[in-house]
């Protein structure tokens, strides 16, 4: 786990009442609104075969 | 501009722009701080003078560099395809965005679900950079903060080949960061070769920042358990070529032989670090030997968490038919 940035998310993450390591998790890494991923993530390599 | 507003039409969750600055310190969207291959800037004689030798990462390079640029300059400048394998319908015809633009153009747009569209920076050699006088990672930043996405929930990943630049802005923001990793090569039996030949791209292999600093370690220090608890340290996610994951042994006859996964994301997992593996493109048919799908479904099946492509659509079916 990157130490600092838990420490500042789980302060932001008990001030909005998220109570879950779960519900801080749902925002590493995932999906682009910070929802739950739930299949791996389209990254457009410089957009669409690139120029 | 148009090959990233493409991307999100075609169903990307991110648009991943690679960074290098110019000369009055813009970012901007170019693969490499030399710019003769991705650009026309070699028929305008008006620039023939800012031709120039540099040695980037360890191997001299002569063209013209964004660096000699002002913004300015460098919107008179066309694109064109890089690659001697695709299309060449589009050269001369679009301009070099900034990466304020293109938060600009991911904002104004949804993906195809109808989520918000990310981005996904490169911040290219800030080493070098650095030694030109330049503060790559402070200059995002702030890129960042005006844009109001420089924050671990922004639906931002920032990521480069470089360490320092990475475990600067882990002190800086809490943007999500993205460990790259590299290799020389894979050996005809599938193992990676972390070895540089004197003269080439030392990046290929280490860090240039390691190097640079006399640090001996290449890329395959991110491979192991102690490497990757380094990287969790100040990463959020890793980003291999595609071989860390899925390897591939060529016999004699140039025959190729897909290897069983490496431990490459269990590894990184139980770090609770995402694995985002690169580039899959369809001129590349190692692992697909021509079925594309199979091959998003190769690695798919192995655990990655994204996928950089330069065929959105490719990977957008591949997940459509995935189970």
């Amino acid at each position: 786990m990157k130490n600092l940035k838990l420490v500042s998310v789980s302060i932001v993450a008990l001030m909005l009442g998220l109570n879950s390591c779960q519900k801080i998790d749902d925002f590493v890494g995932g999906g682009p609104s910070g929802e739950k991923q739930d299949k791996p993530l389209v990254i457009a390599h410089r957009g669409a075969q690139s120029i | 501009m148009e090959a990233y507003a493409k991307a999100i039409e075609l169903g990307a969750d991110f648009i991943e722009p690679d960074l290098v600055m110019t000369k009055d310190g813009a970012l901007v969207a170019r693969h490499e701080p030399f710019i003769s291959g991705t650009t026309n800037v070699a028929d305008l004689p008006e620039y023939a003078h800012l031709k120039s030798t540099k040695k980037l990462d360890g191997k001299e390079i002569t063209d013209w560099f964004v660096s000699d640029f002002t913004l300015e300059e460098i919107k008179t400048l066309k694109a064109k395809q890089a690659r001697s394998d695709r299309s060449n319908q589009f050269d001369n015809l679009y301009s070099i965005p900034t990466i304020e633009e293109i938060i600009a153009l991911a904002k104004s747009r949804k993906t195809t679900s109808g989520k918000v569209v990310g981005i996904y920076p490169e911040m290219k050699h800030p080493y070098f950079h650095s030694q030109l006088g330049y503060n790559f990672e402070d200059a995002l930043l702030e890129v960042l903060e005006k844009a109001g996405w420089n924050s671990y929930e922004a639906p931002v990943f920032v990521q480069c080949f470089e360490v320092a630049p990475l475990q600067y802005i882990n002190t800086k923001s809490t943007v999500k960061l993205v460990q790259l990793i590299s290799t020389y090569n894979v050996n005809a039996d599938g193992s990676l070769d972390f070895n540089v030949p004197a003269g080439d791209f030392i990046s290929y292999a280490a860090p240039y920042d390691f190097y640079a600093n006399g640090d001996t370690r290449t890329y395959e220090f991110f491979t192991t358990e102690e490497g990757m608890r380094y990287t969790a340290n100040y990463a959020d996610g890793i980003g291999p070529w595609k071989p860390f994951i899925i390897s591939f042994a060529k016999d004699e006859a140039g025959d190729i032989t897909i290897l069983p996964k490496t431990n490459f994301i269990s590894l990184a997992h139980k770090y609770d670090l995402k694995v985002h593996p690169y580039t899959f493109r369809n001129e590349d048919v190692k692992w697909s030997n021509g079925n594309h799908e199979s091959e998003y479904h190769l690695f798919f099946n192995a655990g990655v968490d994204g996928v950089f492509t330069d065929y959105t659509d490719e990977a957008v079916k591949a997940l459509s038919t995935w189970k």
